[in-house]
């Protein structure tokens, strides 16, 4: 009999947990703007925490006051880590020169989504910072992505390499003649390229030509560097082509960002 | 006292590596970490008849990997609650020991990563492959194996003071 109950209770258990599963699901995906503030609130509490506990990893590079008896192995990783770091800021500098439409918020990435299925990074900048919702995300090589969930003091950013099918960009391919637009849809895991599709077959576009935003369907304004074509196809009934993007930037190591937002 | 802080240090060791290992389809080492999966199986010796503490205890859990590492608030709070009632069961059902810690680690991976895929592919949220999940599942393996066996040593010779159950 006491199994009986026991074993009934689970059952509730366990359906209860199916139960909050979808709906929280349900919340998260489709309802956000409702639970947005309990969100909000209580990521930024999480991110002051994530903060201080990758601190003796992001400190590690800044170290000054390395002993000299320590092995040339790990003086050598500090000095490589350091230079690289010093280079990756550099090019964010002359990045910003370039672009003088745009006030540059530079921030550091706080965390990468655990989900593998996402592609999202969470930045350290948020609302009071002045970042709001789909702003251009990008670094020194080009565009990486846009902003899509912000708390006060940390942001999400969704990688351009996600496979969605809510977040399409148009490009425009720079030929000798004239711009033609596509629109990104997606990322080759085999190749490691952006794919766009939708272009004319009668288009003459060459490899090597550099691929933008097209400032089209007002989510970034045009211009932005996206990256350069690296292959051409012709889809399988011969009547538009597909072509392959080389972006410069090697997504496994972003470390430092910058968001675009427009001067008022 | 030791549960919460063994759940807080592989939540955060769990992030710190993410944060260095190369993250994209395609690109994913074989040491992908899970260490806040692989504590879950051991969550039981920390608890013997408070199973309602239990359950929050696992809940409280998933809902930190929620609010640090995922934006899917209380989504990780649910499947957490029933990964440790499958961590439960099989606490009852098999014996842990050294030599075969990696069973139950794998089964606890497999079942988490096809639920959560699973649900991904019924809402339509992100397209999801069977070889995707393949390739994440097999890509997960390794690392938290060897943390599943860190962890086990730890907590077989953990006083008895800080925990409920014996480990074997």
């Amino acid at each position: 009999m006491k199994g009986k109950k026991q074993k009934k209770k689970k059952m509730w258990v366990f359906l209860g947990a199916g139960v909050v599963l979808l709906s929280s699901l349900v919340l998260s995906i489709f309802l956000y703007p409702r639970v947005g503030e309990i969100d909000i609130l209580l990521k930024d509490v999480a991110m002051f925490i994530n903060k201080a506990a990758m601190y003796p990893f992001t400190a590690l590079n800044s170290e000054k006051n390395v002993s000299q008896n320590e092995s040339y192995v790990i003086q050598k990783n500090i000095n490589s880590s350091l230079e690289k770091e010093i280079q990756e800021l550099k090019d964010v500098l002359e990045l910003n020169r370039t672009l003088t439409e745009y006030e540059p918020i530079h921030a550091t990435i706080l965390s990468r989504n655990k989900s593998y299925w996402f592609n999202t990074i969470t930045i350290d900048k948020g609302k009071s910072s002045g970042i709001r919702k789909d702003m251009a995300v990008i670094t020194a090589r080009g565009l990486i992505g846009k902003i899509t969930k912000v708390s006060h003091n940390s942001s999400e950013v969704k990688l351009i390499t996600a496979d969605d099918e809510n977040f399409k960009i148009s490009i425009a391919i720079q030929t000798n003649d004239v711009d033609n637009f596509a629109i990104l849809s997606g990322y080759d895991l085999k190749t490691g390229l952006m794919k766009a599709t939708g272009i004319d077959k009668t288009t003459n576009i060459q490899i090597g030509d550099t691929v933008l935003t097209s400032g089209l369907g007002s989510m970034f304004t045009a211009g932005i560097y996206i990256g350069t074509v690296e292959k051409i196809e012709n889809d399988k009934y011969d009547l538009s082509k597909t072509i392959y993007i080389r972006t410069y930037q090697d997504f496994n190591d972003i470390h430092y960002v910058t968001v675009l937002k427009v001067k008022s | 006292m030791m549960a919460i802080f063994l759940s807080l240090f592989s939540l955060l060791l769990d992030g710190i590596l993410t944060n260095y290992l190369p993250y994209l389809k395609g690109n994913l080492t074989l040491f992908m970490p899970l260490f806040s999966v692989v504590f879950l199986l051991f969550l039981p010796s920390f608890y013997y008849k408070d199973t309602r503490m239990y359950y929050l205890h696992a809940f409280l859990f998933g809902m930190c990997y929620d609010l640090f590492y995922t934006n899917l608030l209380f989504f990780h709070g649910a499947l957490f609650v029933i990964l440790a009632f499958l961590a439960k069961w099989i606490y009852k059902n098999f014996e842990i020991r050294f030599w075969n810690v990696a069973i139950p680690v794998m089964f606890l991976i497999v079942f988490y990563e096809s639920l959560f895929a699973g649900i991904l592919f019924l809402f339509h949220i992100v397209p999801v492959t069977f070889s995707d999940l393949l390739y994440k599942i097999t890509h997960s393996i390794l690392l938290n194996i060897i943390y599943a066996e860190g962890l086990y040593l730890l907590l077989k010779y953990l006083p008895k003071k800080y925990k409920k159950k014996k480990i074997n």
